[in-house]
Formats: structure tokens, C-alpha cells, sequence
């Protein structure tokens, strides 16, 4: 049933906690993955001659380049399993691009972990996987990392 | 890979939009499906006043719900499925977690009804909930908005 499978990391081991359960998911329906990190634009506050927030260019470019081959890696490891995986790298705001990603790609499912705050944290920040969650139009595969 | 696919249903044809999900998972991973329906119990300051009106309208309500689960039961066997219907009364997320853990089930499948705006702030949705609290995998598909 599930053709293309949607995995949005960042980087963290929190949200690598998913990939068991995509990648007996994957193997099951023989699925391709997607593996997709996005990059939020770094805006640089501190100028040294006036108070114009700029875009770091550098520091943009290194980031990128650190996430392209960290999603390398782990599409390597995926492979490795007999998996067929993709990895992407996007730059955008965070939700509506995984969002834009699942679409182009013809994800059937987004599979994610997500942060579990708690409280007053929940209600100021939500997180990336309730932003999904409020707007995804296909199914979500969740699972609540442990802190 | 699943054994036991957790599914609450409400009622609604929402709820029911994730079945065709439950049934292609639960066929091949040959899991068992456990639906639940979870009824909450009036507000302790309207329980006290309404007692005897409230108590029917539970009753009612509660033999209803049966009825309706147990048709998806029927529905679901027909089609050479191990299913468990249950209706319980208590705090809806509360009453999914111990269920959850009750049958052993390692996968809770739901369609959430997508609140938005300030009904999302006040409500929040079971979903959004669960997804804070249970420490095994939702799979979730977002039902179409409800029309206000």
C-alpha cells in the first residue's frame, strides 16, 4: 500500500528514533524512501557597521553542506539494508516545505518522530510534527521521542 | 511487524476514514484489530444537577455506541479479520492509553478531525494529545475540516 514513504530528520538522534519502524515498514511493503532535511535560512543579527539583518551566505553554505552528507550517510545506511532510498535537502520554512516535498514526491506516508514537549512549551511552540499533523493531507506514521 | 493495531472510533464517518489504513496494515502484518469507543462522562458540576436525566441519556448513548461498533466488528470479521470491539467510559485520551496497554496492542491508528484556529486552542484534538503522551507509534490521517 505504501509506495513512497516520507522521512523528515534534522540532524538529531531524537528524530532518527523513527527509522526502525520505517525501515521495517519499508521492507515489508517495499517501499523507497525519502529522506528529507530542511534548512531554515540563517539571518545573521549582529552586522559589524549598521543594524540590517543579512543572510550569511557562508554559514548557509557550510550548514547545507553538513546536512547533505549527514542524509548521505543515512541514506548509505538504508541501502545497505536493501532499502530504496533517496536523500533531499531543501531550504525553507520547515512544516509547509516537508509538506511541498510529500507532494512532489508522491509520498503515501510521512513518517516522523516527534519532540513531546509538554505544557507551556507545547502551547508556545508546538512542534514540527503537530504543524504536519494540523496540515498533512496524508497519512502520518508518529512516534513521541523520549526526552 | 504489528501484532495489535489499537483503532478508537467515535461515530463519526471521520473516524471511519482511517479503516481502509487499519485493514491493509492489520492483512499484511496479520495483526489484530481492537476498536474502541470511548464515551466521556458528563462534567462533575452538570452530574450533579441533571443526575437522573443524564444517567438515561449515558445509557442510551452507551447502548448505542455498542451497536455501532459492533457492526464495524461484523464488517471487519467478514473480511477474515481478528477483531475486539470495545466501548469504555472515561477521559478519552486517558481511556486509549490504558486500553493501549491493556491489549498489548504496539500501534494506535486514528483519523484526527483536524481542528483549527481557536476551536484547535480549546479543544486541542485527541491526536495532538496522544501524540504528546504515548509512547508507542500513531499512525494518523487527518480527516477533511468539520463544517462549522
Amino acid at each position: 500500500m505504501y509506495k513512497t514513504i516520507l522521512v523528515p530528520l534534522d540532524g538529531s538522534p531524537r528524530a532518527e528514533t523513527i527509522l526502525p519502524h520505517v525501515i521495517s515498514l519499508a521492507a515489508h511493503y517495499k517501499a523507497r524512501v525519502v529522506l528529507l532535511q530542511v534548512v531554515e535560512p540563517i539571518v545573521a543579527m549582529v552586522t559589524p557597521y549598521d543594524m540590517v539583518p543579512y543572510v550569511d551566505k557562508e554559514a548557509a553554505d557550510r550548514v547545507l553542506q553538513e546536512v547533505k552528507s549527514y542524509l548521505t550517510a543515512k541514506e548509505g545506511e538504508l541501502r545497505g539494508q536493501g532499502i530504496e532510498a533517496k536523500a533531499v535537502v531543501e531550504s525553507g520554512p520547515v512544516v509547509s516545505t516537508i509538506l511541498d516535498v510529500a507532494e512532489r514526491e508522491q509520498a503515501d506516508l510521512i513518517a516522523m518522530a516527534s519532540h513531546g514537549r509538554t505544557g507551556l512549551a507545547r502551547v508556545f511552540y508546538g512542534s514540527v510534527a503537530a504543524g504536519i499533523l494540523q496540515r498533512a493531507d496524508r497519512p502520518l506514521l508518529l512516534i513521541r521521542a523520549q526526552d | 511487524m504489528y501484532k495489535t493495531i489499537l483503532t478508537p472510533l467515535d461515530g463519526t464517518r471521520e473516524s471511519e476514514m482511517i479503516l481502509p489504513q487499519v485493514e491493509t496494515l492489520a492483512e499484511l502484518c496479520k495483526a489484530k484489530i481492537v476498536l474502541l469507543q470511548v464515551i466521556e462522562p458528563p462534567p462533575p458540576h452538570v452530574a450533579a444537577v441533571e443526575t437522573e436525566a443524564l444517567r438515561e441519556g449515558l445509557a442510551h448513548r452507551t447502548s448505542e455506541m455498542q451497536h455501532y461498533i459492533h457492526s464495524v466488528e461484523a464488517r471487519l470479521q467478514q473480511q477474515g479479520f481478528t477483531v475486539q470491539a470495545l466501548v469504555r467510559q472515561g477521559n478519552v485520551v486517558e481511556t486509549i492509553l490504558e486500553v493501549a496497554e491493556e491489549c498489548g496492542a504496539d500501534l494506535i491508528a486514528m483519523a484526527s478531525h483536524g481542528y483549527r484556529g481557536l476551536t484547535r486552542l480549546l479543544h486541542g484534538s485527541v491526536a495532538a494529545e496522544l501524540l504528546h503522551r504515548a509512547s508507542l507509534p500513531l499512525l494518523i490521517l487527518r480527516a477533511s475540516e468539520p463544517k462549522a
